[in-house]
């Protein structure tokens, strides 16, 4: 039997019943690695030491007869902006590359605490920015469905580790599609959960009010065993919520009747060059629901036209104030060359960050300095509110909005890089619910040309147990 | 349209630098996405309040006394150059 070719769950499934131990788990794992990751370049660091340990661990406390917590035994990836105490952490920057953190993120001391195996920390994006995993300063990641496609991004590093059977389960952190794209693209699972379920302590922020860390899985119960153990309210997270200690079920549904299912009005007219076959794949899907009797209704949410250039200035202000900590001081990478405190910062910041992450800066500043502000960041501030009324609307008699996750397929890898506009177009239908701080599932929805594409599920505030309930209806429908 | 000298002037505010082959590359593609954010500017917001964060939820205050802390040596543990216990950087007054 290859254990790499189950699901996490059953893993533990076995686990429990002593039939595999955690050590077994984590070697096969390690074997794939071993064989795959000179490919894939998933992983930006690998603590193979501390795995073996944690493995140990639990394989210790099975023997004893001790209870063992929700991911025992199982390997995790943890996307490289997610901070693990004295394991580099890098958020695939040559600024990070030599950070240690000083303490575990609240999402890895829950992992530690339900006992996970931490395997490493993926590879992703510079800061998170990009959609490709071809920003990352530690090289770019491969997917595995077809080697010389890029996985997606920013979190391409873990979408790529579980669909290449590198690990089960893996976090990502999604501001605008980060998790649910790379998971279109690798063909397998990923969520965005509720803006404040999870907590954001420890996990370097890329834009405050709409990064969110999400989970990824090869199937929806792996997602949902994942998310429900990271989540939770945490009070050193001052956006965490109240709410997000409710109870996230997926019991006791096993098809789609009744789902009242939302088409959004402005995605029926909305072309980009090259998805017709994806559409056709989305409008099967659409019949698939309604076939298992979903209710299926088209829905106006006119404000979603402005959704990208709404995101694209809140992002880029965010991001220029929160990488302005890097100052070559305190942590990260410092010049070598200059003479004025100036210098050191200006050199320290130049030498040290990438293009990509440059341009968000500088469109960022641009956005909020004196005189432009008014009318650019406090516009899109504006905007984003009717982006939230208009969802309000929608949900009020809809339970789920279905659309494609991504427009297009996984892309050859350096064929888009040089035309931002165009990868920023790929974000078209995952950045609005970011915005409105909703929850979204990408679950896969077969081939296209022998390519994944994912069908995207989005949900209201707290519908966390909703989209993953329909998403589960969805993959025993089609199996 | 964005000026070469308003793109040296953000980019002394952002602490940032670039050579000119890079000035020309940055011209064009910060072009780019300038003139797609524009687009923004049609929508009538007028009587609409924004939104800074989607959290509705009163924020709550933390007990007053220490809760957790980094000790001086994890604080230092990452910075290139420390001395007596403190962040070291370069003389800035006289």
């Amino acid at each position: 039997m290859d254990i790499t070719s189950l699901k996490g769950w059953e893993m533990k499934e076995r686990l429990l019943k002593k039939e595999i131990s955690s050590t077994e788990i984590l070697n096969a794992h390690l074997d794939v690695i071993d064989k795959m990751e000179k490919d894939l370049n998933a992983f930006i660091t690998l603590d193979r030491d501390g795995a073996r340990e944690a493995a140990k661990r639990v394989d210790e406390k099975l023997q004893r007869g001790e209870s063992l917590g929700a991911l025992a035994g199982l390997p995790v990836g943890l996307k490289d902006n997610i901070l693990t105490k004295d394991l580099r952490t890098t958020c695939g920057s040559r600024m990070l590359e030599n950070f240690n953190p000083p303490y575990d993120a609240t999402v890895v001391k829950k992992i530690r605490e339900a006992d996970g195996v931490i395997l490493g920390k993926t590879n992703m994006d510079e800061f998170a920015m990009g959609g490709s995993t071809e920003t990352s300063y530690y090289g770019n990641t491969r997917n595995p469905k077809d080697l010389s496609r890029v996985p997606g991004g920013s979190s391409g590093g873990s979408a790529a580790a579980v669909a290449g059977h590198e690990a089960p389960l893996a976090l990502g952190s999604d501001t605008g599609g980060s998790v649910r794209q790379p998971a279109s693209f690798c063909g397998i699972v990923g969520m965005k959960p509720t803006y404040g379920i999870v907590s954001r302590y420890g996990v370097v922020p890329m834009s405050n009010s709409l990064d969110q860390i999400g989970v990824f899985g090869r199937d929806v119960k792996d997602a949902h065993m994942m998310l429900t153990s990271v989540s939770g309210y945490d009070p050193l997270d001052a956006t965490s919520s109240k709410k997000a200690d409710r109870d996230i079920s997926i019991e006791g549904v096993d098809s789609l009747k009744g789902l009242r299912v939302a088409l959004p009005e402005q995605y029926r007219n909305l072309r980009i060059t090259g998805d017709e076959k994806i559409q056709e794949r989305f409008r099967e899907t659409v019949k698939v629901f309604e076939d298992a009797g979903a209710i299926i209704d088209y829905v106006s949410l006119p404000s979603l036209e402005y959704s990208l250039e709404t995101y694209y200035i809140i992002m880029s202000s965010e991001v220029s104030t929160n990488l302005s900590r890097f100052d070559g001081i305190r942590f990260g990478y410092r010049t070598e060359n200059y003479e004025t405190l100036d210098e050191l910062y200006t050199n320290s910041r130049t030498e040290a960050f990438g293009e990509e992450t440059k341009r968000r800066i500088m469109l960022g500043t641009y956005s909020l300095s004196a005189g432009y502000q008014t009318e650019n960041y406090k516009k899109a501030l504006r905007v984003r509110t009717l982006i939230k009324q208009d969802y309000e609307n929608a949900f009020r008699d809809h339970d789920v909005i279905l659309s494609l996750t991504a427009p297009m397929l996984p892309f050859e890898i350096d064929s888009m890089i040089n035309s931002p506009v165009d990868m920023y177009k790929a974000d078209l239908y995952t950045v609005p619910v970011n915005l409105a701080g909703l929850c979204a599932i990408s679950v896969p929805m077969g081939d296209v040309d022998g390519l994944p594409v994912g069908l995207q599920i989005t949900g209201p505030r707290f519908g966390d147990s909703t989209i993953l309930k329909a998403g589960l209806g969805y993959e025993r429908v089609v199996r | 349209m964005i000026t070469r000298d308003q793109i040296v002037h953000i980019a002394g505010m952002a602490k940032l630098k670039f050579t000119d082959e890079e000035l020309d590359e940055f011209e064009e593609k910060f072009g780019q996405v300038m003139g797609f954010v524009e687009k923004i500017k049609e929508v009538d917001t007028e009587n609409v309040e924004p939104t800074f964060t989607i959290n509705d939820e009163e924020g709550t205050m933390k007990e007053n006394g220490e809760s957790q802390t980094l000790s001086r040596e994890e604080v230092l543990e990452n910075t290139v150059e420390s001395q007596y216990g403190y962040f070291k950087i370069l003389k800035v007054v006289e």
